[in-house]
């Protein structure tokens, strides 16, 4: 069968606003919209600017993709970075990001959404065990690097994590977190969806934005930010970014 | 933080405490026989990722086929699944308590409040209403609390739908 032709190429912003979570996905799923920006989600101007980086010089995203995500100079004090092998045990790795944490009260809103997508990144990265990596290259795998950062700016709180692979297929991933605003989180388990599809879904439900740059067999970088205001807003509703890049 | 998990046993009933992270490397009891009920303390449990909430679900649902499963203390986290995840509580499964996560705006704190079914919520006929009152609760110094939930009111509680 023939793949659906894509409508918008992966080159070009969809900007949108008010659009639901699962028709996000299902944009960039069907329609190749891999920079998707919308006008009332947090930090808008930075996340269109980012896309335009990410389509107009994606070598520069790969080379600082903490500070293109960032769209701003970082700051030391609101910069948390550890470099480990692959084979580093995660729970020391979650520890040392929740004492970076907790030295920033206003972080304290998103504190167990952040701690849980960096543990499921984390575990993606080492363990290059989600059901939308190349898994003939899996197989294969060898320890590798794992670098992981969190960054905090006025209104947001934003986690990092590339390793040294470059595995990730970003329509995989897609399609994984697809199936489960479809079936269900349980109905995804049955179908032996495993534990890594059902992950990113978690990841996505509770951020504002998600990002991935994929170099092919070089790193795999995979971001999520998180928005600290409304405090009691549910965060499954908002209005999400993605912004997607993989080059050859 | 290490799953740690405690086994005792009151009559024809059994009862488990967890604590710490429920993720791939959790290894829950086995549970041999079939207890009349199987109460379940969460009160220690500090996270569960996508991996553990697998593994819970292959667990739970087979001695739910045997036993009336009974969640106790269930922390924030877990609730999250409750309302998320088919089959978390399993269908013939009931909660006695849960955590309902409060702050006040003007002094920064944040409270977790231990909600007794029966007592602070109350549920049936399908649906569910809250008891507890935090304005006279005193959760915080603020006078007057300006304590508000720190959750959307009717996703919280919806699980409490199911066994209502």
């Amino acid at each position: 069968m023939a793949a659906p032709a894509l409508k918008f190429a992966q080159h070009q912003i969809l900007v949108t606003e008010k659009m639901e979570p699962s028709d996000v996905i299902h944009h960039a799923l069907s329609q190749g919209a891999y920079h998707l920006v919308q006008k009332d989600g947090i930090s808008f101007e930075k996340e269109k600017a980012l896309a335009q980086l990410m389509i107009s010089n994606p070598v520069s995203f790969f080379a600082d993709p903490v500070r293109s995500i960032a769209q701003e100079l970082l700051l030391k004090e609101n910069l948390f970075t550890f470099r480990c092998p692959s084979t580093t045990n995660k729970r020391s790795v979650i520890q040392y990001l929740e004492d970076f944490l907790h030295q920033h009260p206003k972080t304290k809103s998103v504190h167990d959404e952040v701690l849980l997508a960096a543990d499921e990144i984390f575990t993606n990265a080492s363990k290059n065990s989600g059901s939308f990596y190349d898994s003939a290259a899996a197989q294969n795998a060898v320890a590798g690097e794992i670098e992981f950062h969190a960054y905090i700016d006025q209104e947001r709180v934003m986690i990092v994590c590339i390793d040294s692979y470059g595995r990730l297929v970003i329509p995989h991933l897609l399609d994984k977190i697809h199936f489960c605003f479809e079936r269900g989180v349980a109905g995804a388990i049955q179908q032996g969806e495993g534990g890594a599809g059902i992950g990113s879904f978690l990841i996505f439900n509770n951020c504002s934005s998600y990002y991935i740059g994929v170099e092919p067999g070089k790193q795999t970088i995979v971001g999520v930010g998180f928005q600290y205001t409304p405090r009691s807003s549910d965060k499954a509703a908002l209005s999400k970014h993605l912004n997607f890049v993989s080059i050859e | 933080m290490e799953f740690k998990s405690e086994v005792a046993k009151q009559g024809d009933d059994l009862v488990l405490k967890f604590s710490g992270t429920i993720d791939e490397d959790v290894e829950f009891p086995a549970v041999e026989g079939a207890p009349g009920s199987i109460r379940i303390d969460l009160q220690g449990v500090k996270s569960i990722n996508s991996v553990g909430i697998r593994e819970w679900l292959n667990w739970i649902k087979p001695l739910a086929e045997k036993s009336k499963i009974v969640l106790e203390n269930c922390p924030k986290p877990l609730v999250f699944q409750l309302n998320m995840v088919e089959g978390f509580l399993p269908k013939n499964g009931t909660i006695t308590s849960f955590y309902v996560p409060y702050f006040c705006e003007k002094c920064d704190t944040e409270k977790d409040v231990l909600f007794k079914v029966g007592e602070h919520v109350t549920v049936g006929g399908g649906n569910y209403a809250i008891k507890f009152d935090v304005k006279t609760a005193k959760l915080c110094d603020c006078n007057p609390s300006e304590m508000e939930l720190d959750a959307t009111e009717s996703k919280y509680f919806q699980f409490l739908k199911r066994i209502a």
